[in-house]
């Protein structure tokens, strides 16, 4: 008897019981077509949050939903009937941000329990730029995790209220301590804190500090503020 | 059912359903637990921070689902549950998802990760007088659950509510300023952050939404207290001829934040060609702080230009954060193949805060060598920042044109930021307070191109601003993206590239920014058999910047320039056979910037099942770190684990 469930996806399967399981007597969804007008047939939702077709990820013949779940033979370790585990499955495209988690001395944990891409990514795609995943409040991923970064605090960092966490931190591996875009806390200080070139934000000498001398190499160790204080306006505590 | 039983049920339903699926033949099962054991040589800081595998018991991993229990249960009819690196860590994790149709849906997620930083030369001006590691150290857990349970799912109106808890704690050591020196503190960090939310989705004909109202709290407390022989503080010179030292310092800070939030949307297809979604996010946080110092020494301070031989400080604070974001979009299907994608959103963002501060400065005495007794000092001060923020985007994607698509979109981003600092915040007057505009205009083009195991894409986007914010905003930048992937149609082999090159800079006359990214990635995998696999990758990754900017001490006009040349060759091998599995890699990267430094990573795994449903599994990582001479980070890391793997 054709089973209702079956059904569902491969349509009518008459004519394949009659045929003994003959495979070319039923539809099989297959690529950008079977995931349009199977998969889509219940998953077509566009929210604030997904959008199966203003996302990067809509469907195309290049990606599409079967090139990344896969049914009736999903990874035993991912939710969701994924192909593969996650980070295998995004490195088929995202090679050069995939190897960064792998390569790189400092690095999230990717893979190994705990994070995976989609713990920051929304893999259907947003609407608009980025795909990212907000918290239920609207802030960025980080967020999620490193609460205690969201203040409010007195005295904010500029480049926090501003900007956002990339604006000194990469987000996947690095090969910078603390995942800075930049070798030093020094370089990544001075590059905005320097008096010239106009009326940019924060560019303010940082005091009289002579950078010469190793103990005013390392910002953050008199400004262990950094991220925003609610007693100190230099961020000193 | 009344509560407790219901809790009892909860807890009690992953225990029943793992004693089922070990009796049932048709529920996939999977666990691997055994023990790894850690042989570190070297620098156990470097080696914890980055990879903090230690040896004990593991469960490596676990997986269980299942949608048939014969009848035996009426309380959940498809249940799942995920789990790795439960022991040991250092990332814990674990999800169980269980629900009945119709009826409910509850998810639940476990995760631990333990943060440990203790890096040589990071916050360490001491470094070259061999003072090893760094100032800055930190050996803390992070632990997070989230629940989450939806009633009625898929009905017309879905209930739900959901509650986050997020703990971080732990000790640690950091630096303090005080009295024109820094001193080294133990910390001890507890925070905890915790979050319930309920709200309702609704479905009714075409329209679609869901309303989530939560509220957040956070509670910290950061106590510190000078350590032990650190009393001298890093500069052991004096200060206009007096020494600065401390004999005791401690600081106690507790931070409380309260945060409701809400978060709606609501989407609807207004005809068949037509969606519209709209989405409207608010949230108001509010902290207060109370913090309390008293030290005890010699000490200088120019802001009083005294020497003073203690201090007690108290200072209680406020800030608050209102942020909403709003906006619209619609996805309009001009043909079966064509959508035109278009929206518009807007956030508007204010902080303000004020401090009142009271430091009693203990025994001071004017530089001049006057005696003023004790003084006392009451700041009180404020500052406040504005940030609106509006994006318009309209595209037009061809998702289907086999064997192409296309997809162009253009988008405007307006910031205006106003930032009011206090005036003891300001170092030198200027460019620290005022009002910041930018305006940018985005160009975003993305084709692929897919046919008979041949896939090409590339990705090119323009973004071009009128005004930077900070010095290293780009006016100006450029980002290509191509990808390529052949395969063979079983297959046997498989070759992809991909590549990206960006570059950004702001010509602006005394910044002279100008920043170059290029990455480059190949890899082949060959199955000359279905259980034999090769895999191999080539990456580069070479990132620059230059900027000026001017030396603090001198005036003179310098440029900061920063590096990064990395290249990455990886291989590896799998084989299955019957009962074994071999699957080993091996992989290098050397980084010949600014930071330079060797990583060389190797991991064998093999697997024999010595019966159909039971095995073992024997693991070896090994992560050797080094950089050029000096070095104080250098290790080489071997984890070695044995692993029971059980499949009823």
């Amino acid at each position: 008897m054709p089973s209702a469930l079956c059904e569902t996806c491969h349509g009518n399967g008459k004519e394949h019981i009659e045929g003994g399981g003959d495979k070319e007597k039923i539809y099989k969804p297959a690529g950008l077509a079977g995931a349009n007008k199977t998969c889509l047939s219940c998953h077509d939702i566009s929210t604030d949050r997904i959008s199966r077709h203003a996302g990067m990820h809509a469907n195309t013949a290049t990606v599409n939903c079967l090139t990344c779940h896969s049914i009736h033979s999903s990874e035993p370790h991912a939710a969701h009937l994924l192909a593969k585990k996650q980070l295998a499955l995004c490195d088929s495209c995202h090679m050069t941000q995939v190897a960064s988690f792998r390569t790189k001395p400092y690095a999230h944990r990717l893979g190994r329990g705990g994070m995976e891409c989609t713990s920051c990514h929304e893999p259907h795609g947003r609407p608009g730029a980025g795909s990212l995943r907000t918290t239920p409040a609207g802030e960025l991923p980080c967020l999620s995790c490193h609460a205690e970064k969201r203040g409010p605090f007195v005295f904010q960092h500029g480049a926090i209220a501003a900007g956002d966490c990339m604006t000194c931190h990469e987000p996947h591996g690095s090969s910078n301590p603390k995942r800075l875009t930049r070798a030093t806390v020094l370089q990544l200080c001075i590059e905005c804190h320097s008096p010239i070139g106009g009326t940019t934000l924060g560019s303010q000498p940082p005091s009289f500090h002579n950078l010469s001398n190793p103990r005013y190499q390392n910002c953050t160790t008199c400004h262990v503020a950094i991220h925003g204080s609610n007693r100190d306006p230099q961020l000193l505590k | 059912m009344n509560m407790k039983r219901f809790v009892a049920n909860c807890l009690s339903l992953p225990i029943m359903v793992i004693a089922f699926a070990a009796h049932a033949q048709t529920v996939p099962f999977d666990l691997e637990i055994g023990y790894r054991w850690l042989n570190l040589k070297g620098d156990p800081g470097m080696y914890r921070t980055q990879i903090n595998e230690r040896s004990g018991l593991l469960i490596k991993s676990f997986a269980l689902g299942t949608s048939d229990f014969e009848g035996r249960t009426s309380l959940v009819d498809r249940f799942r549950i995920d789990a790795s690196d439960l022991g040991v860590g250092p990332a814990e994790s674990l999800r169980m998802e269980a629900s009945r149709a119709g009826a409910y849906r509850l998810r639940f997620g476990y995760r631990a990760t333990d943060a440990f930083s203790a890096l040589p030369a990071f916050a360490n001006p001491l470094l070259g007088s061999g003072i090893v590691p760094g100032q800055h150290t930190y050996n803390r857990t992070r632990r997070m659950f989230d629940i989450d349970l939806e009633l009625l799912p898929d009905k017309a109106v879905t209930p739900f509510v959901g509650y986050t808890w997020n703990d971080n704690r732990g000790p640690g050591q950091t630096t303090y300023h005080a009295g024109q020196d820094e001193f080294r503190l133990l910390q001890n960090l507890q925070e905890r952050d915790r979050e319930i939310r309920a709200g309702a989705s609704f479905h009714f004909a075409s329209v679609y939404g869901q309303v989530t109202q939560g509220w957040r709290s956070f509670r910290g407390t950061d106590s510190l207290t000078l350590t032990p022989g650190a009393g001298a503080g890093n500069d052991p010179g004096n200060v206009l001829g007096q020494p600065v030292t401390a004999s005791s310092l401690t600081r106690t800070d507790t931070t409380h934040v309260n945060t409701p939030f809400t978060n709606l949307f609501v989407t609807g297809q207004v005809t068949k060609r037509v969606r519209l979604i709209g989405n409207y996010v608010r949230f108001a946080a509010g902290s207060s702080g109370n913090e309390t110092e008293a030290a005890a020494g010699s000490f200088t301070s120019f802001a009083i230009s005294r020497f003073f031989s203690g201090l007690s400080e108290s200072a209680t604070s406020a800030a608050k954060n209102k942020t909403w974001r709003g906006g619209g979009h619609a996805e309009v299907t001009l043909s079966p193949h064509i959508d035109f994608l278009g929206g518009f959103q807007r956030e508007h963002r204010e902080l303000d805060g004020a401090a009142l501060i009271d430091t009693l400065f203990l025994q001071s005495i004017t530089f001049a060598g006057f005696d003023r007794k004790d003084i006392e000092t009451v700041l009180k001060a404020t500052s406040s920042v504005t940030r609106d923020e509006s994006v318009w985007n309209a595209a037009i994607s061809a998702r289907s044109l086999d064997p192409f698509a296309l997809r162009v979109e253009v988008r405007e981003t307006k910031q205006d930021i106003n930032i009011s600092p206090d005036l003891s915040e300001i170092v030198v007057p200027g460019s620290q307070s005022g009002d910041f505009k930018r305006r940018i205009h985005t160009l975003d083009v993305n084709g692929s191109y897919t046919l008979s195991g041949l896939m090409l894409g590339a990705s090119l986007r323009r973004d071009l601003a009128d005004e930077p914010i900070f010095r290293t905003d780009y006016l100006d930048r450029n980002r290509l993206r191509i990808r390529a992937a052949w395969s063979t149609p079983k297959k046997l082999f498989r070759a992809g590239v991909t590549g990206e090159r960006t570059t950004q800079s702001n010509g602006r006359p005394g910044i002279g920014y100008n920043a170059r990214l290029r990455q480059y990635t190949g890899d082949v995998d060959v199955a000359p058999i279905e259980a034999l696999h090769f895999r191999g990758s080539v990456s580069q990754f070479r990132a620059g910047s230059n900027v000026s900017f001017r030396r603090p001490e001198n005036f003179n006009i310098a440029e900061s320039i920063h590096q990064e040349n990395g290249k990455a060759r990886e291989g590896g091998v799998s084989y299955l056979r019957g009962p074994f599995s071999i699957d080993a890699s091996l992989a290098r990267f050397e980084n010949s910037g600014t930071t330079p430094f060797t990583i060389d990573r190797n991991k064998l795994r093999l697997t024999w099942d010595f019966k159909s449903k039971m095995g073992i599994a024997g693991e070896w990582d090994r992560d050797k770190y080094s950089e050029p001479s000096p070095s104080y980070g250098d290790f080489d890391a071997s984890r070695y684990g044995l692993y029971f793997r059980w499949r009823p």
